[in-house]
């Protein structure tokens, strides 16, 4: 069991690494960068030309350090949300998390007057950014705690946070109509959710919040297996339950709050790695669960970047056209997939849906 | 004596409501980007034209569309949302949080996909749309039904059909993505969409309205005054239905055979319109008092004309947003004002024993 869960991470470790090298070379439309340009950049820091060099450092390798970044993050939060709930459904986005942050972050973007009220606090555009996350997370767990606790069904936080998430996404609309100048294909990139928003500069504070993410989620993973035994078992393994469960949401929401305003809303993935994840290692103890879903996470991330980039493919052959196109916001390729996965879930009966 | 006061009550509201209507539609045809006075409006509506040959225009070939286009598509939807209710017996069955309206526009979707982006001869017109909308909808009424008799709570099977909902998301982007491939010329037509999408009246053409106007009135008054008795009987449980003589099993295909007509063909043309099925039953049956459905389902059917017409104004830019933005889909003052009824309706549930 043990050998297993180990090859599985390993693989997926070295597909991680070498999967975003693939995109690199593959993942951009720009005619003047052949491979051996990649190749220098890789390996020598730069192709010799400052131009090509803007080019893959500004526009290629962004999306893709951001895919992992993502993939990392949000797979792990999802994973230690649906212990948490005890429900495969939960993740940053079925408890409500995702579109509160999207909410804040979107009043920031979008609205001046609002930004202008965190000038005070936050010196630059991005750290304000930061900020209105964290504020809409810490807002959407309050929420979710004030559902959960008056809700015994198993799938009805899942379904009230739902119901809130269409309720803050028709606020959302409403403040962003009401803002000056939009440009529309931002608003949707924004509202779809898309790995070619992510700058150079948004990269930083997205790494430091991830590392500080992984961290935790290493020392929680004692915890978190202890709550998979339940509640009694845990309390006589000397947990402090209510500690731990603040614990959790706090990370989640933090995380949450840190990645969303720079992506927009990308909404399965923390539903979709871990529960491949299971079957893949065949236990659901944390200390190998928790790698590997991270880790499918940034592959499943790469994998969807690299077909957004490249959907028009097939069209190629049914058209004959060598124009390529605008690339496809990562959001709906993980929405089709996601919707896919959970009606799948429920269908298979909620009865044998369950943790271990 | 008690029957005949709900009788007056409920005449008295279904007249409180067409004069609710009649005014706001009145104000439908002045409000929007460019206003048009009452005068005008006045002029027009007795002696057909307000003498300015622009206003003219914008009236009878935008307003008067919009207008009657919400008041249909709101009366059918919150009737298919009294009947799912009346098929699942629970109040929080809707067509579009069971996903059976989503399922329509997946429908559409697919039907635009293969007959606009792909040569495969497929012709593209309205019928086509409907008949996608039609086959998509009974296909996902399927599945909802078979998930339901699994499934015994309704959280899960509304999960379903939210989900359903995004997966339809995500192929619409997929699609208005992909017209930016395509072409300049079919750009234009795809670029609708992303407003379909969010749910619209403000594209509806003469023919369309026409199309849902024949196939939904009818429907819509047989409906209220056949189906009432058979679902007053039902309400109070399946044996009390059989015992008294209603053939349950035809009920239930009537009841899915209809609602999925009356929410195929409005979702064909505007998009999901979401919440309106939710909130106008529970209102209607709070306002009358009473659960017959001879009563309920005239103002139900009302209210949701109301409803979306209310709704369509407030989405036209000049209205409460300013008339430079751009223009906003009618989920967003729906899911405001029905989201948080959704909500108290779930956590009450229970406590009301509906």
């Amino acid at each position: 069991m043990k050998k297993r869960a180990v090859a599985v991470i390993l693989i997926l470790l070295i597909l991680s690494i070498v999967l975003p090298i693939v995109g690199l070379y593959i993942g951009g439309n720009a005619k003047s960068i052949d491979y051996d340009d990649v190749t220098n950049f890789i390996l020598k820091g730069t192709t010799g030309d400052k131009f090509k060099d803007y080019i893959l450092k500004e526009s290629r390798l962004p999306p893709i350090l951001g895919a992992i970044i993502v993939g990392l993050s949000l797979s792990g939060a999802g994973l230690m949300l649906q212990t948490l709930f005890r429900n495969l459904l939960a993740s940053p986005y079925t408890t409500g998390i995702t579109s509160g942050v999207l909410l804040t972050a979107a009043l920031v973007i979008f609205i001046d007057s609002i930004s202008g009220l965190l000038d005070a606090i936050a010196p630059d555009y991005t750290s304000k950014l930061l900020i209105a996350g964290w504020i809409g997370g810490v807002f959407a767990i309050v929420m979710l705690l004030i559902i959960a606790y008056r809700i015994q069904e198993a799938n009805g936080v899942i379904i009230v946070a739902l119901l809130f998430s269409y309720f803050f996404g028709g606020v959302r609309d409403y403040l962003i109509a009401n803002a000056e100048l939009i440009q529309i294909q931002e608003y949707w990139e924004f509202i779809i959710g898309s790995l070619t928003r992510i700058r150079m500069k948004d990269i930083l504070p997205m790494t430091v919040c991830s590392i500080i993410f992984v961290i935790g989620a290493l020392f929680l993973i004692k915890s978190l297996n202890a709550l998979l035994f339940g509640e009694k078992y845990a309390k006589s393994f000397g947990l402090n339950i209510k500690k731990t469960r603040i614990l959790i949401l706090f990370f989640a929401s933090f995380i949450t709050g840190a990645i969303i305003p720079f992506t927009g809303l990308i909404a399965f993935i923390g539903l979709l790695a871990p529960y491949l994840a299971r079957p893949l290692i065949k236990t659901s103890d944390h200390r190998y669960l928790m790698p590997t879903s991270m880790l499918l996470g940034v592959v499943l991330m790469v994998l969807c970047h690299i077909v957004s980039l490249k959907y028009y493919v097939p069209l190629h052959y049914i058209y004959g056209i060598e124009r390529p196109a605008s690339p496809l916001p990562i959001g709906s390729v993980l929405d089709i997939l996601g919707g896919l996965l959970v009606i799948y879930l429920v269908y298979k009966g909620e009865k044998k849906i369950r943790l271990d | 004596m008690v029957s005949y006061l709900r009788k007056y009550r409920a005449i008295t509201l279904c007249v409180i409501l067409t004069a609710l209507i009649i005014i706001s539609s009145i104000y439908s045809l002045s409000a929007g980007s460019i206003k048009i006075s009452f005068e005008d409006v006045k002029k027009y509506i007795w002696e057909g034209t307000t003498g300015n040959v622009i206003k003219d225009k914008i009236i009878s070939k935008l307003r008067v569309l919009r207008t009657i286009g919400a008041i249909i598509a709101g009366m059918a939807i919150a009737l298919a949302g009294i009947l799912m209710q009346g098929y699942f017996r629970n109040p929080l069955a809707d067509p579009y949080l069971t996903g059976v309206a989503s399922g329509a526009s997946l429908g559409v979707v697919l039907y635009i996909f293969t007959s606009i982006l792909f040569g495969f001869g497929i012709p593209h017109n309205i019928w086509g749309r409907i008949i996608a909308a039609y086959i998509g909808s009974l296909i996902t009424m399927f599945i909802v039904i078979n998930i339901a008799r699994a499934v015994k709570q309704i959280s899960t099977l509304l999960i379903c059909g939210i989900m359903v909902g995004s997966i339809v998301y995500g192929f619409t982007n997929v699609i208005v993505y992909m017209g930016d491939y395509i072409g300049e010329e079919d750009m234009s037509k795809l670029s609708e969409y992303l407003m379909w999408g969010m749910g619209s009246v403000s594209n509806l053409t003469s023919l369309q309205i026409k199309i849902m106007a024949i196939i939904l009135i009818p429907i819509s008054i047989l409906s209220i005054i056949f189906l009432s008795k058979d679902l007053d009987a039902n309400l109070l449980g399946e044996k009390y239905a059989i015992s008294v003589g209603v053939d349950i099993k035809k009920l239930k295909t009537k009841l899915i055979l209809l609602s999925c007509i009356l929410t195929a063909t409005v979702v064909a043309f505007t998009g999901p319109i979401a919440f309106i099925g939710i909130m106008c039953p529970i209102l209607a049956r709070m306002l009358c008092g009473t659960s017959k459905h001879l009563y309920v389902m005239p103002v139900t059917a009302l209210l949701g004309s109301l409803f979306l017409l209310v709704a369509d104004i407030l989405v036209r830019p000049g209205v409460v947003i300013p008339s430079s933005s751009n223009v906003l889909g009618l989920s967003c003052p729906l899911s405001i004002i029905g989201a948080p009824i959704a909500i108290l309706i779930y956590l009450k549930i229970r406590k009301l024993g509906i």
